[in-house]
């Protein structure tokens, strides 16, 4: 623990008198070993992976990605994983980054907390040559190589599309019916863009579907089963309900199962976990948005390499999002997204 | 007196309801330029209800107040401060965790250029006052750290410092010395002397005799009348007060003293109290007389079990009895009847019922489990022996007066049958009605062969009611006088530490 | 003492508005919300919603009632959304790893009761102020939960414990029956216990209370466990009812509890509380937050009108009290 705290100190220091020098760990290794900041050469990449928390399993799949993309590399790439432990360590974050660049790698991919306090840190990197690989979260700041993320609109409104479908295919129509939405969280713009993707295709699709307002649960599972199953009581006529996230999938399905209105009522959410893949199995959720943090810790790392060795880069690069459903969900495809690394 | 024929303040019929209760009823009063005005009455006669409403505090139902002429009502506080209206109230109202002068210029602090705090002249401002009235505080000393009295000199010296016209007192010498009383009393005259009007609150007869100039004696809300104290004397006041005769109030029937029950040895307690032995025997009601922080309430404490002392020893019925903790005090039949009984005696948020049960918990509960018909049984025989006024034992203790509160916490000690009664200034804030029970009901306990020590800080009550006092002078104790050595000069000799001709 | 002239029964009744007044006057906004609710929502006097309703107001309503011993004595325990965490994570993992679930119940019930503990020992010997103790709490059980879990929620638990909080007695949710259970054992110790009249003395006036010979470690040590073991069984019930062990279950529940109790009548500064008030301000905040979704009601103008009715009832209380 002494040393790990030591080395931290060294690397600042160093940031401000020597700058570079080999050597100097980056502060707190999550997992790939190897030094950080050897010399910078042709045939060994150091690429440093900056994730916003460690104590999700969403974000330890982005470095499972990124870890892959070093094992297929044979050597070419070294990775070095770290990031605050929760998501709410704005200022732990940014420390981070400093020390990661100070340690001078020769790339970086970053999953920022804030859209904001990361900005001149990677503006410094960038000056310093070193390609920025930003995911998730896009900064204020033109200096990042390549942004890659969810679409969240988009992803939202393809779960739209597919709940029009499902009504087809059991002949419900949905003229004049009611939607429902359960949210995690009024305040997050990724939550709010998820709600608005699906409202405006839902409404694209079907003009004259009622969408009814829009239930906050703080992100938790009781409220969200308790808003569920007051919504199916007042409304005879509800025939979709969209949650987006996974918290808010497990309540909906919760409700669905105990008011056994699964096969009357369509149901998605967003983003997966082991109760919502139970439940579409068993008929109480009808599908799942996934994305892909795999292929954005992947693909990020790779971006980054293809930025040293010279290539041209689009700026903004979309990650693919899968529908999840009963049909598809033994797909090993769809299995490898649900269970990466495994 | 009365030379100017303005008073300051006039009040006509007034009259103010409360849901439920007419708390005033037509009261009317006058209190001129340069008069000291007593106002008297036993405790919810309604003294602090026309105080109040001079103050701002409630607002009157009917009736009218002319300041200087005037009709005017004071809304607020801050109002009533403008028609030059003061008030010293016996719990200080200031701010405890600023300095004196923050105190002073509250909401009027004067800034420097920088416009920080001119802290350099409300501390000489604030300086200058408190010389005139021979206060000795330094200005930036914070109001917390000061003692009761001190704080009281310093709520005097604002309203000097507002300029008030009206200065109310409200029982300012209840948590005072007689030096510090007597000290008050010069910056009453000052304040007269100077054209101020007063009114005075105060349940001490003595007081009222040696300061004030009328005194009117409210009952039930009512008026009684308004005497020229040199036209009266204190039995008429009281008769007033209670409306019946009273003769003696201190005369009780005090009873043989039987073998010695407590033995105090050399007992210490660090800089509280040192080296103090005495004796107590069955049946007798031992006085501990001396100046507030003398060491009285410690030694106390400290047999009981509240506070652990540092040395000596004691014994209590011949077995020894150095208690570190309430319980064990408790157990051995000793109740502590606490100095301040709303800080420490009572849970007044709790009803009449839960204080009188709360030591004797055995005798109402089983494995834990309380028989609730039972304490209330309890509780009600208590307030029909002890007459506690009360509407029913659910009342909230809060709500009622300090008699009547006293005797819910004598309730709660008897009801566990302890035998020796410490009371700890037992008639602090206690109207006299109240307090003529308060003796019967010491009367009653040596009668029934149980031991006394009582505290206090007034001497006519203290020579009135014990066989013996203790005399305290800074944690020592400077003498234990019997009944016929009992002089008021050679008690408050020993009581200020000067060594007289013993 | 106006009442000399009235007959004995008026006194008595009179004596009895006065004691109850709080909860009367929640009972009168409860009705006054049924009644609201039902002449606008079609479906709301249906017994299905009723019995919903139940189930949604009964873990809240149980947290509620430990939580009003606490406030009650004076202190606070913020940290009760942790511990319904912790027993739900506990009961979850300890039933996976093949414990019989009574055990598995004792055993995130001991823990739970361990959180107390710690609370008490913090408040009493420590002396630290209850809400940062307790806010210590929070963090520090909260982020163990996650540490032992991984941050992961634990499934396929036994279907006899996750049908518990589904099924129901002649028509009335077992959730609800077990929180009538609680709130039984909560009135019973308030009211009959000498533990629980010293809880009031030593909320009312901790120097009078120890002087009294009242135990005060025990009251404090004792006001705390049983709040962190009530919210055991909270979280154990939360559990069967989410079918999993959820880690970060229960996060915030502090509010809604401390809403309740307060609603409910209990004061901050202690002394005052009252378990049948608790229990109508979990019902009043539940019925509010589910009319709101029969009817449709925006969220934010929702939570609007609940915070309102926290202030008001609170006001209200408290000019009650001025009066008297």
């Amino acid at each position: 623990m002494k040393k790990k705290v030591l080395s931290v100190f060294l690397a600042a220091a160093m940031a401000v008198s020597l700058g570079a020098c080999g050597g100097t760990t980056t502060p707190a290794p999550a997992s790939s070993g190897g030094s950080g900041a050897s010399s910078a050469g042709k045939d060994t990449y150091n690429v440093t992976v900056i994730i916003k928390a460690t104590d999700s399993s969403y974000w330890q799949t982005l470095l499972l990605g990124a870890k892959a993309a070093a094992e297929e590399s044979n050597g070419k790439i070294k990775v070095t994983t770290d990031g605050p432990a929760s998501e709410t360590d704005i200022d732990k974050q940014v420390t981070i980054l400093e020390n990661a660049i100070a340690a001078k790698p020769d790339g970086i991919v970053l999953a920022s907390i804030s859209s904001t306090s990361t900005v001149p840190a990677v503006e410094q990197a960038n000056a310093a040559g070193i390609p920025v690989v930003t995911v998730d979260n896009k900064l204020e700041t033109d200096a990042y190589t390549q942004h890659i993320a969810t679409d969240h609109a988009i992803a939202a409104a393809t779960a739209a599309a597919d709940m029009v479908d499902q009504w087809k295919a059991k002949g419900i129509d949905p003229a004049g019916k009611k939607v429902a939405l359960i949210s995690a969280d009024s305040g997050s713009a990724v939550n709010q863009a998820r709600c608005k993707g699906f409202t405006d295709e839902i409404k694209r699709l079907v003009p004259s579907i009622v969408v009814l307002e829009t239930q906050y649960c703080d992100n938790d599972i009781q409220k969200a089963l308790d808003a569920a199953d007051n919504l199916v009581l007042a409304n005879q006529d509800l025939i979709g309900i969209f949650g987006d996230n996974n918290h808010m999938g497990d309540g909906i399905a919760k409700a669905m199962e105990q008011s056994k209105k699964g096969d009357k009522i369509v149901t998605y959410a967003f983003d997966s976990d082991d109760t919502e893949i139970d439940a579409i199995q068993n008929g109480n959720l009808t599908g799942i948005v996934v994305q892909d943090p795999f292929g954005m810790g992947y693909n990020g790392v790779l971006a980054a390499v293809s930025k040293l060795e010279g290539k041209d880069l689009e700026k903004d690069k979309v990650s693919e999002t899968t529908l999840v459903t009963k049909k598809n969900i033994q797909e090993d495809a769809v299995q490898k997204l649900l269970y990466p690394g495994k | 007196m009365q030379t100017q024929k303005q008073p300051i303040v006039a009040i006509k019929g007034l009259v103010k309801d409360f849901p439920g209760v007419r708390a005033l009823s037509g009261v009317d009063l006058e209190v001129y330029p340069g008069e000291v005005h007593a106002l008297i009455g036993e405790n919810g006669a309604g003294k602090s209800t026309v105080i109040k409403i001079l103050m701002g505090i409630y607002s009157k139902t009917a009736g009218e107040i002319y300041v200087e002429g005037e009709l005017k009502e004071a809304r607020s506080p801050v109002q009533a401060q403008s028609f030059g209206f003061g008030a010293v109230y016996q719990d200080v109202n200031l701010a405890q965790h600023l300095s004196v002068a923050e105190n002073f210029f509250m909401g009027q602090l004067p800034k420097t250029k920088l416009g920080t705090v001119d802290f350099k002249k409300i501390n000489r401002a604030t300086q200058e006052i408190l010389e005139s009235i021979h206060v000795h505080v330094d200005p930036k000393a914070i109001i917390r750290t000061l003692s009761v009295a001190q704080q009281e000199m310093v709520a005097i010296g604002k309203t000097i410092f507002q300029k008030a016209k009206l200065v109310i007192f409200d029982e300012p010498t209840a948590l005072l010395t007689n030096d510090e009383t007597q000290q008050l009393f010069q910056m009453i005259k000052q304040l007269k002397n100077s054209g101020v009007g007063i009114l005075y609150v105060s349940h001490r007869m003595e007081e009222i005799f040696s300061i004030c100039d009328r005194a009117s004696v409210l009952k039930d809300g009512a008026l009684v009348g308004t005497v020229p104290i040199d036209q009266t004397t204190q039995d008429q006041l009281i008769s007033m007060m209670v409306g019946r005769n009273v003769e003696n109030m201190y005369q009780i029937q005090h009873q043989a003293p039987g073998e010695t029950i407590l033995k105090v040895d050399n007992i210490s307690r660090g800089k509280a109290f040192s080296d103090i032995s005495f004796e107590v025997r069955k049946g007798e009601i031992f006085g501990m007389f001396g100046l507030v922080g003398s060491g009285r309430t410690e030694i106390v404490r400290s047999i009981f079990g509240a506070d652990v002392k540092d040395g000596g020893t004691v014994t209590l019925h011949g077995k020894q009895a150095d208690y570190v903790k309430p319980t064990q005090g408790i157990k051995a039949g000793i109740a502590l009847l606490p100095e301040n009984r709303r800080a420490q005696g009572l849970a007044l948020g709790l009803s009449v019922s839960d204080n009188i049960n709360m030591v004797a918990q055995n005798k109402i509960s089983r494995f834990g489990v309380v028989n609730n018909q039972e304490s209330v049984k309890i509780a009600k025989s208590f307030c029909d022996k002890l007459r506690i006024k009360t509407p029913s034992v659910y009342q909230r203790v809060k709500n009622l007066s300090g008699g009547n509160q006293q005797k819910v916490v004598i309730s709660k000690w008897l009801e566990q049958d302890s035998d020796l009664f410490i009371f700890d200034e037992p008639t602090v804030g206690v109207d006299v009605g109240a307090k003529l029970e308060i003796y019967k009901i010491f009367e009653t306990l040596i009668k029934e062969g149980k031991t006394i020590i009582m505290i206090s800080s007034y001497l006519p009550e203290v020579m009135g009611l014990a066989d013996r006092i203790l005399i305290m002078y800074e944690g020592q104790q400077t003498g234990i006088l019997s009944r016929d050595e009992f002089q008021e000069e050679r008690i408050l000799r020993l009581a200020s530490g000067i060594k007289g001709k013993e | 003492m106006t009442a000399e002239n009235k007959s004995l029964k008026q006194r008595q009744y009179n004596s009895f508005l006065a004691r109850y007044q709080t909860e009367l006057l929640l009972v009168g906004i409860l009705a006054v919300l049924f009644l609201f609710f039902g002449n606008t929502s079609p479906v709301f006097f249906q017994l299905e919603t009723l019995m919903k309703l139940l189930k949604q107001a009964s873990i809240y309503g149980i947290i509620a009632i430990g939580m009003v011993f606490v406030i009650t004595s004076s202190g606070i325990d913020i940290s009760v959304g942790s511990v319904v965490g912790l027993s739900g994570v506990i009961v979850a993992m300890a039933m996976v790893n093949g414990v019989p679930i009574p055990i598995a119940i004792l055993l995130a019930i001991a823990s739970s009761a361990l959180v107390g503990l710690f609370n008490g020992i913090l408040v009493y010997d420590a002396n630290v102020p209850p809400f940062i103790a307790t806010l210590g709490s929070l963090t520090i059980v909260r982020n163990f939960i996650l540490l032992i879990t991984g941050a992961k929620t634990i499934s396929d638990l036994p279907k006899v414990f996750t049908n518990f909080a589904a099924d129901s007695m002649l028509g009335i949710p077992y959730l609800f029956l077990s929180w009538a259970v609680f709130v039984c054992i909560g009135l019973f110790i308030a009211k009959k216990t000498t533990f629980g009249r010293n809880m009031y003395a030593y909320g009312s006036n901790k120097e009078a209370a120890r002087l009294s010979g009242i135990r005060v470690r025990s009251v404090v040590y004792g006001v705390y466990i049983f709040c962190s073991s009530v919210c055991g069984v909270a979280g154990i019930l939360l559990a069967s009812r989410l079918g999993n062990g959820v880690p970060n279950a229960g996060t915030g529940y502090e509010l809604d509890a401390i809403a309740a109790a307060v609603v409910g009548g209990a004061s901050l500064d202690g002394g005052e509380g009252s378990v049948i008030g608790a229990v109508l301000g979990a019902m009043i905040m539940a019925t509010l937050r589910q009319g709101g979704t029969l009817l449709g009601i925006n969220s934010f103008i929702m939570e609007i009108i609940i915070g309102s009715l926290i202030v008001i009832a609170v006001v209200l209380d408290k000019v009650r009290k001025k009066r008297n």
